[in-house]
Parts: structure tokens; sequence; C-alpha cells
């Protein structure tokens, strides 16, 4: 089982059927010379659909089950058992390599209590699964100080968002997370660092000058796409775009320009939503 | 992370107690919903027992912002720094919340200069000295085009 290479997340391409999604990710798959393929939020994953010959990571949430037409999404939680049989059953019959999960609220456990949770959730599934890095106050892993002693996701957009967009102190922080912890995996995207957008990734983004130090022996997995390949992002935001420039009579906006959440704090792309609060960034934010 | 002694936490909770500040369920919905049917008394307990540090980091912090008492949350760190660390991180550590502070602050227009000058936090990078100090000492890895941005930029 591979424990490092490049991957691309179905919220990447998302906001549209399985079948599309899988033909861009087909399509990018020898060009940017992907290794896996990541089920995430965004685009429906049924347990009985067909991932062809993609070895797999799944993300939090990821998959849904039930009728077809109407089906639901499996929720996984850590800390709830009786969430794991369904994703053990799908790792069993597919050719999944990892797994990650959001860190929960440090209101339901201890870091202890994480930490086990890990361990057990691991060996039950026979998976290495990771811990995400959050950008909200609150749960575990959402800052230095409340990192846990397991293995670690780190999204380096979150980790934009603790140091509200200071792009050499989110450099620190990612340094200083990886010299510090076992980090397993990264989830690239591009945001302003005010709220997870998910946008484009523009060529000069602040993490391009160290991801290829990051990313070896680990997995890297693109959450959002380069903007050299702006044709292929998410449905949603290609819309979004078009609407703010008729509601606000803007001029065209720049490719990699931030895709806007709604005064909700409501991700445009169905991402799984917070309503917490950046204390000092005092801004919403939208967690994938 | 260095743990924090328990009598620094009653310290805080004392100041907190001086200053009438009565912590209350904050943060997310979720924070919300899974902690309603639970007692003030109960909540307060499992996060100071649960992670003492990030209790002090955020719960007051959040919980001054939230209500506009920034007048406290800088008696707090001058009270609390360095003893509790409440803001400073430990020495070689990157901070998270330091940062997100001092940007509150220096959005406030609250000279952060004049803080403990044992600070371990770095200043509010008003000018790109520390960019180019960063990359400077950060390899362009990128230039040989080989790395993973040469292949999504098909360089």
């Amino acid at each position: 089982m591979n424990s490092a290479g490049v991957g691309l997340s179905l919220t990447a391409i998302g906001m549209r059927p399985l079948r599309d999604a899988l033909a861009i990710a087909d399509q990018l798959r020898a060009p940017l010379g992907l290794d896996f393929l990541e089920l995430g939020i965004g685009v429906s994953c049924h347990v009985n659909d067909d991932y062809g010959t993609w070895p797999l990571v799944l993300h939090d949430s990821c998959l849904s089950a039930g009728n077809p037409d109407r089906s639901l999404r499996c929720h996984f939680d850590l800390l709830d058992t009786a969430t794991w049989p369904v994703y053990r059953a799908f790792v069993a019959s597919h050719q999944v390599e990892a797994m990650s999960v959001h860190a929960p609220l440090r209101t339901r456990t201890s870091a202890a209590g994480l930490s086990d949770a890990v361990h057990r959730c691991s060996d039950y599934l026979g998976l290495p699964v990771m811990v995400e890095v959050m950008p909200e106050v609150g749960r575990w892993c959402s800052s230095a100080v409340t990192l846990v002693d397991v293995p670690l996701l780190v999204d380096v957009s979150h980790v934009h968002i603790w140091s509200c967009g200071d792009e050499v102190a989110s450099l620190e922080l990612v340094e200083f997370i990886i010299a510090n912890h076992h980090v397993a995996g990264l989830h690239l995207s591009h945001n302003d660092g005010k709220s997870d957008s998910h946008d484009l990734i523009p060529e000069q983004v602040w993490f391009a000058n160290r991801i290829d130090h990051w990313m070896k022996g680990r997995r890297v997995t693109l959450e959002s796409l380069p903007t050299s390949l702006a044709e292929h992002r998410r449905l949603d935001q290609t819309r979004s775009r078009w609407n703010r420039q008729s509601n606000h009579s803007l001029s065209e906006p720049s490719i990699n320009e931030s895709a806007p959440s709604n005064s909700l704090g409501r991700s445009h792309a169905g991402t799984t939503n917070t309503d917490s609060r950046n204390t000092a960034c005092k801004t919403s934010r939208n967690v994938a | 992370v260095t743990e924090q002694p328990v009598e620094d936490v009653e310290r805080l909770q004392r100041w907190c107690k001086r200053h009438g500040i009565v912590i209350s369920p904050l943060g997310s919905s979720q924070q919300r919903e899974a902690i309603a049917e639970r007692s003030m008394e109960e909540y307060w307990a499992s996060v100071v027992e649960d992670d003492p540090q990030a209790f002090a980091a955020d719960v007051v912090a959040e919980h001054l912002l939230a209500n506009n008492q920034t007048d406290l949350l800088l008696d707090l760190w001058l009270t609390f720094v360095p003893p509790l660390a409440f803001i400073g991180p430990p020495p070689g550590s990157a901070p998270a919340l330091d940062l997100r502070t001092l940007s509150y602050f220096a959005e406030q227009g609250i000279d952060t200069s004049n803080f403990s000058p044992d600070s371990l936090l770095p200043p509010i990078p008003a000018d790109r000295a520390r960019q180019a100090k960063l990359e400077s000492a950060m390899p362009e890895e990128r230039s040989s085009g080989k790395g993973l941005f040469g292949r999504l930029f098909g360089r």
C-alpha cells in the first residue's frame, strides 16, 4: 500500500455527477501524474458506484448509500463506532489506501480520547487514518497548541486561516507542524485566509516553493485545481462567479479570484458548513 | 507543547471571576449543540480538564473578543504572559492564536511593540523583510520545473 503520491479530490471538480467527475479525473490522471482519487464532499459517491481502476482515499463523510435516486450521505464520526461499518464494508470491496477525518470538537473528547479513537478506527478499517487540521477554534488540531499526537492531514489552506492570510506565518506554521508532528498527508487549495473557499491554486501561491519538500513521503491531495485547469473547476464556482458579476456589476474577475461565500457563511459547494468564528479575523468559514 | 500548571488555570479562573466574566457556550453551533444539555460548571470543568492550555487560549479570548472586551484581553495578556503562556508559545514553536490575536490588536490600532520584551511572539509582518528572509532560507525547489507545480502548470 502506498503512503505517498499525488491525488485529486472530487471536491476540486465537484458539483457534477460522479460519471462526469470521473471522466475529468481520468483525463487528468496521466498529465498530472495522479496516483489516487480522493472521495470527498461535492460529488455524490455511492457505495455501489464503479470507481474504475483508481486507488481511493476516503475523506470524512464522503460515502452515500441507499436508493441511488435518493441516496443518503453516510455520516462518519470518529467518536461513534456505529458509523464505521459502512466504511469498512466499502474498504473491503474497493482499493482504498487511507481515510482522513475532520478533527472533532474539543468538548467531545480529550486528546487521549481522540488518539485512542484514531488507533481503534485504523485497526477496524485496516487503513491509515489521518486527522485533518481544522480552521475553526473549538476543534482539536485547530491551532499549534491543540495538535494531537496522531497521523495528521495538514490542509495548508486551513493553516492559512489560522494566520489570517499572513503568508509568512502560514509557511512557518506548516514547517512547524511538519517538524514536530507526524504528518501523513496534505490537502492543497487556495484561499484568502478568511474563508475556506477552495479557490483555484495560482502558480505563485504562498506554498509553491515548499510543496515539493513537504510532500516527500506523504499523500498530497489537490482539493482545488491549478488555475491552468480552470475549465474543470467546480461547476458552482463558475456559476457564482457570473452571478456575482451580474449582481455587483463587477468587471471580469481574475480566474483565481476567491469564490464567494454567502452571508450565512454557507458554501456554494455544499461542503460541510460550520458556523464558527475566527475570533481575530472575524470571518465566517466553510470547511471541507 | 508544555502543559500548563493547574494553578495557572485556577489563577485565570479567579481573574475571570474578578472581572465578572462568565464563560458561556461560544463558538460554533455544533459546539453550542454539543453542550446544550450540560451545566456551565460541567462545561467549564470539562474544558479545563481536557485541555487547560486550550481553555486559556481559546475560551477566554473568544469570550472577550465576542463581547468587545478588548481592554480585558490586553489585561489578560499582560497579566498572564509569560506565566500562563496564554498567548506566548513554547520556545521554537510557531504560534497560531498569537498571530490571530496580534492581527486583531493591529486592526484595532493597538501598539504591540511594548508587550513583553521576552515575548516569543513574532511581530506583525508590517513589511516584507521577513518574507525576503524566509525566502532566502528556503531554496527555490520549484525552479527545476520537475516538481508538482511543474506538472500542474505544464512547465
